[in-house]
């Protein structure tokens, strides 16, 4: 049988995509410039610290829900 | 007593405490190869955490990182964008790669082609590909190893003395404990590197110009283009975004197929320890932003620093701080190194014999010849990077460029083994050599190139259409045997 990819793993891997698409051109050209400045960095880096944030959430509740359910693999 | 007395002597007692905690008796596996290489296969979520993290963050991050946020601004942030996502696919790949390593025995990467695709050409072939990639790297690690000694000590320890005390001490405990010893002294070294990354990179902004927020208002100012994406290129002007992102792009591919990371999917102990690693793992990335604040720090306050990669080395030795402080910062530079290079030297020693010596004989080694041939190989490998990295004025640049392109190259034929039926072994020699073949020439021939775009994608896009038409070209594998990887 085929490796079974749940639902919530197929739009992870989505996310996943999107989120590396998020950190090249065009997408990171619409976020990179200085301003806002948030806590004293430039938006360009507080962009890219958002990402990290996203991608750590999102993973971190794959992962817990997978546990959960017993899909770990 | 003299103030670069205390900076060794702060030093020498991190490299013993490395040194003993390497050794440490408890920590080894058996000396079998799979004790050796892939530490028992029994490695938990922490270890696994600080392996993956330290083996990355290298002297590239830690005098390279600050290097390029103080020349070239945000172009540096790449290295943070590349981080976050590049060792996404391990999730969805990397258990089923653990589960045919644990049932079909592997602890190299090439193994795991070599039997999925039945042809000992593709591991001699990616234990070529891994070879060229890592000595660069390691040389470059010893320089930096070399050069960070050098600069504490103001010259009373030579560049080849410095390497020559650091690696000594690598080369012991990987040859003794093999990747246990790799996994708690990286440990070890993440722990420190961590520390002084946040304690240099909070303070040396608020020295200098009053904490972080009043340093980016400043070059807000006087240098606005650096702080924009994509930053500046190699000679200040700004970069171009086919640069920036093909760079992004090149890494992300390379990231997850690195043999020296990838050999460590086998010492997972269990898939929850592995997911778990690679969920945590951007948060390593946090540790980057200090790295970046020091380059940053630098630039209004110490203009004109050449070259650009010792930026950190002369903020820390030319503000007057206290020797204690100057030796970690000597301690912390030399854990990056070390934590870098002990993994590659003993993932080449692995690959050395277990793939490409073991592609060129028919008889199979014992398990414990096995272990003595790496460790020989671990010296031998050892000894000629620090060869190279001392003796040798042999440019590696060159090298370095076409490291990242050849590794990328891997990527593709790792989702055509798990992903596609019809790919045969043809067609992945095919894939492999074409795409390598072409990031030599668009290295050779800057003509051919266009928006900036990394070399190493174009050698990806030919190696897919070799791969595609080689494979259709060529009779298709059993396929039962297939199924036992596309199904795993």
């Amino acid at each position: 049988m085929r490796p079974e990819v749940s639902t919530p793993g197929r739009f992870v891997a989505a996310f996943c995509l999107a989120a590396f698409l998020a950190v090249i051109w065009p997408v990171y050209s619409w976020f990179g410039g200085i301003e806002p400045v948030v806590l004293g960095v430039p938006f360009s880096l507080f962009y890219l610290v958002l990402v990290i944030a996203a991608v750590f959430v999102v993973m971190l509740g794959l992962f817990v829900w997978e546990d959960r359910n017993d899909r770990l693999g | 007593m003299e103030s670069w007395t205390v900076v060794f002597l702060v030093t020498i007692g991190y490299l013993a405490a490395s040194l003993a905690v390497g050794l440490m008796p408890g920590r080894k596996a058996s000396s079998s190869t799979e004790g050796y290489v892939a530490g028992d296969r029994n490695l938990g979520f922490v270890v696994l955490y600080f392996i993956m993290g330290a083996s990355i963050y290298s002297a590239f991050a830690f005098l390279g990182g600050p290097g390029w946020a103080y020349s070239r601004g945000a172009a540096a942030f790449y290295i943070i964008a590349y981080g976050t996502v590049g060792l996404l696919p391990w999730y969805f790949l990397g258990p089923r790669i653990a589960r045919l390593g644990r049932t079909r025995g592997y602890v190299t990467q090439a193994e795991l082609f070599a039997d999925r695709y039945q042809s000992s050409v593709i591991s001699a072939i990616l234990a070529f590909i891994s070879l060229v990639a890592f000595i660069p790297y390691l040389i470059l690690q010893m320089q930096g190893a070399g050069y960070v000694f050098s600069v504490v000590t103001e010259g009373r320890i030579p560049i080849w003395g410095g390497a020559a005390i650091a690696y000594g001490v690598v080369i012991i405990y990987v040859f003794k404990s093999g990747v246990m010893g790799v996994a708690w002294t990286n440990t070890f070294q993440g722990v420190l590197m961590l520390t002084l990354a946040w304690v240099l990179g909070l303070y040396l902004p608020y020295k200098l110009h009053g904490g972080v927020g009043p340093m980016f208002d400043e070059l807000a100012r006087v240098a606005p283009d650096m702080l924009r994406g994509p930053g500046l290129d190699a000679s200040g002007n700004r970069w171009s975004w086919g640069g920036y992102s093909s760079s992004v792009a090149i890494s992300v591919l390379g990231f997850s197929v690195w043999p020296h990371y990838f050999m460590k999917i086998y010492t997972a102990k269990d898939v929850r320890s592995l997911k778990r690693m690679i969920v945590f793992y951007p948060t390593f990335q946090i540790f980057l932003i200090p790295i970046m604040f020091i380059g940053f720090a630098g630039v209004t306050a110490f203009p004109g620093v050449t070259p650009v990669d010792t930026i950190l080395p002369t903020i820390v030795t030319s503000m007057g701080l206290p020797a204690i402080a100057v030796g970690f910062f000597c301690a912390g530079a030399l854990a990056a190194s070390m934590s870098s290079g002990d993994a590659i030297v003993h993932a080449a020693g692995s690959v050395m014999v277990k793939d490409f010596y073991g592609a060129m004989r028919h008889e199979k080694l014992d398990s414990h010849q096995e272990t003595r041939l790496i460790r020989l190989a671990v010296v031998v490998i050892g000894a000629l990077a620090y060869y190279f990295a001392v003796f040798s004025s042999y440019s590696l640049v060159y090298l370095l460029l076409l490291s990242y392109g050849f590794i990328a190259q891997i990527f593709p034929a790792l989702i055509a083994a798990f992903y596609w039926r019809r790919s045969t072994p043809r067609g992945i020699v095919a894939g492999l050599v074409t795409g390598c073949v072409v990031v030599v020439i668009w290295n050779l021939a800057p003509s051919l190139q266009w928006q900036d775009i990394h070399p190493g994608i174009w050698g990806v896009a030919a190696h897919l259409l070799a791969l595609v038409v080689v494979s259709w070209l060529t009779r298709p594998m059993d396929a039962t045997h297939v199924r036992q990887f596309v199904e795993a």
